[in-house]
């Protein structure tokens, strides 16, 4: 009896962690994956076979979609990463002065309002705005910030840095902090350079803090939705669309809530893909 | 082997969802007459709305408490259309907490009321026999749902017309009455760009919105699709409206205001002369532009070849009813009633700096509404939007996939307007194409 209450009381205290769970994480994911097989006729759900995942593999829209976030993943999350790492080295050896102040400044961004920021961007980034002024001044012609499609795609890929990287900036601060002393003194002792010590030591004892930030940042690339949103509603033609955006835009605008299910369900698929690669490749060698 | 359990209770909890959610019971919803209510009735009703238009709904109901003492009226305000819809996508799939009254715009009545039919109420048994030449006749395909249910009351109009500066055209020394055709306003734009440097013609979004495609569209005869609901979106007249759109980009009397407030903002510090938009943007101008007062005017839109339609729409909404219990669709009726179908109600949402434009035909041969505007210059705005309204095409043609539809016209806009040395035929095929892989339907031959 004794025995059998000590092996039950632990479950009493997960239960309201369990209960939540269920329902607001394992309840949704399997309603999504059912609804992916259902489609809606004149307000009944009727069953419709694989008909939405044959007409995603023929969708050009979901497919603009991701290959705008390939583009981002390729070119964004690299440089943000990169100058997270760089920004964190900086903060945690190079500056030793006013450090809260540099942290708090570069953290700022995630906690400003999208909308405010938004705003302000594209008011900053229209034709006759503050960047295209100050790129007449060097005689630049003037670039359409929103309405062409690389500019649009730079922009937002711009915002998104400006506004993560102070907060992967933190996760590496972390990372960085467990870092024992000892290797460097060890290092400064062999006779190693700043450089070489960046490169043996912080790296790789810093490898699985980066690919924690990166997943997290490929992640959201998939589902980016604010700033697409807000600053160039996915265009000019779909150049900025999001997954994100677009399954927002099908459940919400469409109201074809089954198919948006069936996009998040390939979302999710591709998301699981890419963190495995991630996490391969960061346990090689 | 502890794999393959998993795989196995996975599967099992897949089936047994999808079998629930199959099961679900169907519901047969009859058509029943509405209860008797009167002075006496109590009871409460809610109406969703948004902005400018709920506050003009609100001033009707005095007059609807007149009759129905005992019947309160709730109207919920909105910020805009779009979180309006956001809300009606959420309680219409549930059923749950829904208003008993919903406005919503013509363009998007399809797409409520062909994917939720069980929560609209039809109103065919109600309204009067006559109805239908009593509105503006635009807005009679867009109250019928694909089986010819009553769903949507017409309740505000779009009827287009430009708004121009008198104080900028005077100055620049061009004469509105000589601005016949676009080719006219071309000449004239360039003219006035002429004489007042830093100020352009027309200004429009190049992105997001086609809402001037879709303006000439309508005004050439034409939309997205016909009333067979075939694809006409690549269609010589949908053709021909983009083609004059590319030529006022190209011949530069255009800026680009990249989207709505951006348009606001380029009216209100003077940086665009005309504007070419839906009747109700003069709330707009008397809301945020009182500096502006008496310099504003408005006149029919250009035409495409002199002696041509000088008349279109954008925009407009109409009212349903979605409540479930009979009393309070009954109440929701009255108030619909009185809101929309009399010169009373329709004429308290018409005055002031509400302004609503009522797509009730009779209100137009009051004297009240016939009142001179000070806003502009004393000139009679509503008689010219009640004349340009009688004008307008009855083309508008919408369906439940206008918003996978828009998306895709908004795209080939963009790819228009953006580029240089574009096809615009070979834009609109691809278009024309695009739709008929997303929604199935053909494209109209011509």
């Amino acid at each position: 009896m004794n025995k059998r209450l000590k092996s039950f009381t632990p479950w009493l205290f997960l239960l309201p962690a369990i209960l939540f769970l269920l329902i607001f994480n394992v309840y949704p994911f399997f309603e999504a994956i059912s609804l992916s097989f259902m489609t809606r006729e004149r307000g009944e759900l009727i069953f419709a076979g694989i008909s939405n995942y044959k007409r995603l593999i023929t969708d050009q829209y979901f497919f603009r979609a991701l290959g705008n976030s390939l583009i981002y993943f390729g070119i964004q999350v690299p440089v943000m990463t990169s100058l997270a790492i760089i920004l964190a080295v900086a903060l945690n050896t190079v500056i030793t002065k006013c450090k809260g102040f540099f942290r708090t400044a570069f953290f700022m961004p995630v906690v400003v309002e999208a909308v405010a920021y938004s705003l302000i961007f594209i008011l900053l980034f229209q034709d006759e705005g503050v960047v295209n002024f100050l790129l007449s001044i060097f005689n630049f012609d003037a670039i359409p910030w929103l309405s062409n499609k690389w500019p649009s795609r730079f922009l937002i890929m711009t915002i998104m840095t400006w506004r993560w990287t102070g907060y992967n900036m933190v996760i590496m601060l972390a990372g960085l902090q467990a870092i024992s002393n000892d290797y460097y003194e060890a290092a400064t002792i062999d006779g190693a350079n700043f450089f070489q010590k960046f490169m043996r030591i912080t790296l790789p004892m810093l490898k699985p803090v980066i690919i924690f930030s990166t997943i997290l940042s490929t992640i959201g690339t998939l589902n980016s939705f604010t700033e697409p949103y807000l600053i160039t509603n996915g265009g000019p033609n779909n150049a900025t669309l999001s997954t994100g955006l677009y399954i927002y835009r099908q459940a919400f605008r469409s109201l074809n809530l089954t198919y948006a299910a069936t996009i998040s369900v390939a979302i999710l698929i591709i998301v699981g893909l890419l963190s495995r690669v991630q996490f391969v490749l960061g346990k090689e060698k | 082997m502890k794999k393959r359990l998993i795989c196995v209770l996975f599967l099992a909890i897949l089936l047994m969802s999808i079998s629930c959610v199959g099961s679900k019971k169907e519901e047969v919803v009859e058509v029943q007459a509405l209860p008797e209510i009167n002075a006496e009735t109590e009871t409460e009703i809610v109406v969703w709305c948004w902005t400018i238009a709920a506050k003009a709904l609100s001033d009707v109901i005095p007059l609807f408490n007149e009759k129905y003492p005992n019947i309160k009226v709730h109207v919920e305000q909105f910020g805009g259309s779009d979180a309006a819809y956001q809300k009606y996508g959420i309680v219409f799939v549930s059923e749950k907490g829904m208003p008993d009254i919903a406005s919503i715009e013509s363009d998007f009545v399809h797409t409520f009321a062909e994917t939720y039919p069980q929560v609209f109420l039809d109103m065919n048994d109600f309204m009067p026999e006559n109805w239908e030449s009593t509105v503006d006749p635009s807005k009679i395909p867009t109250s019928y749902d694909s089986e010819g249910k009553l769903v949507g009351v017409p309740w505000d109009s779009g009827p287009v017309v430009m708004f121009y500066r008198a104080d900028m055209f005077e100055e620049a020394g061009i004469d509105p009455e000589s601005i016949e055709t676009y080719d006219d306003y071309i000449a004239a734009g360039k003219i006035l760009q002429e004489k007042l440097p830093g100020v352009k013609m027309l200004g429009f979004g190049y992105t997001a919105d086609d809402a001037i495609w879709r303006t000439l569209m309508v005004q050439n005869g034409t939309y997205y699709l016909n009333s067979e609901g075939e694809i006409t979106i690549n269609s010589d007249k949908a053709l021909e409206a983009m083609t004059v759109i590319k030529k006022l980009v190209d011949e530069g009397i255009v800026l680009n205001t990249v989207n709505w407030d951006g348009t606001v903002r380029a009216n209100k510090s003077g940086r665009i002369a005309s504007y070419i938009t839906g009747g109700w943007y003069a709330n707009a101008l008397r809301d945020q532009m009182k500096e502006h007062f008496g310099k504003f005017r408005a006149m029919r839109i250009p035409a495409f070849e002199a002696g041509g339609i000088r008349a279109s729409s954008l925009g407009g909404s109409v009212l349903a009813i979605t409540a479930a219990d009979p009393i309070k669709r009954a109440a929701s009726w009255a108030f619909i009633e009185t809101a929309l179908m009399t010169t009373e109600g329709q004429l308290i949402m018409s005055a002031g700096d509400r302004a609503l434009f009522p797509s009730y035909l009779p209100v137009y041969e009051t004297q009240e509404f016939l009142q001179p505007d000070p806003y502009f210059g004393n000139q009679n705005v509503k008689k010219l939007l009640s004349d340009i309204t009688k004008d307008i095409l009855p083309v508008i043609y919408n369906s439940k996939d206008y918003s996978d539809i828009r998306d895709i016209g908004v795209n080939a806009f963009e790819e228009v307007i953006n580029n240089t040395d574009v096809d615009i035929k070979k834009v609109l095929d691809k278009a024309a194409s695009q739709i008929n892989g997303v929604t199935g339907r053909t494209i109209a031959n011509q």
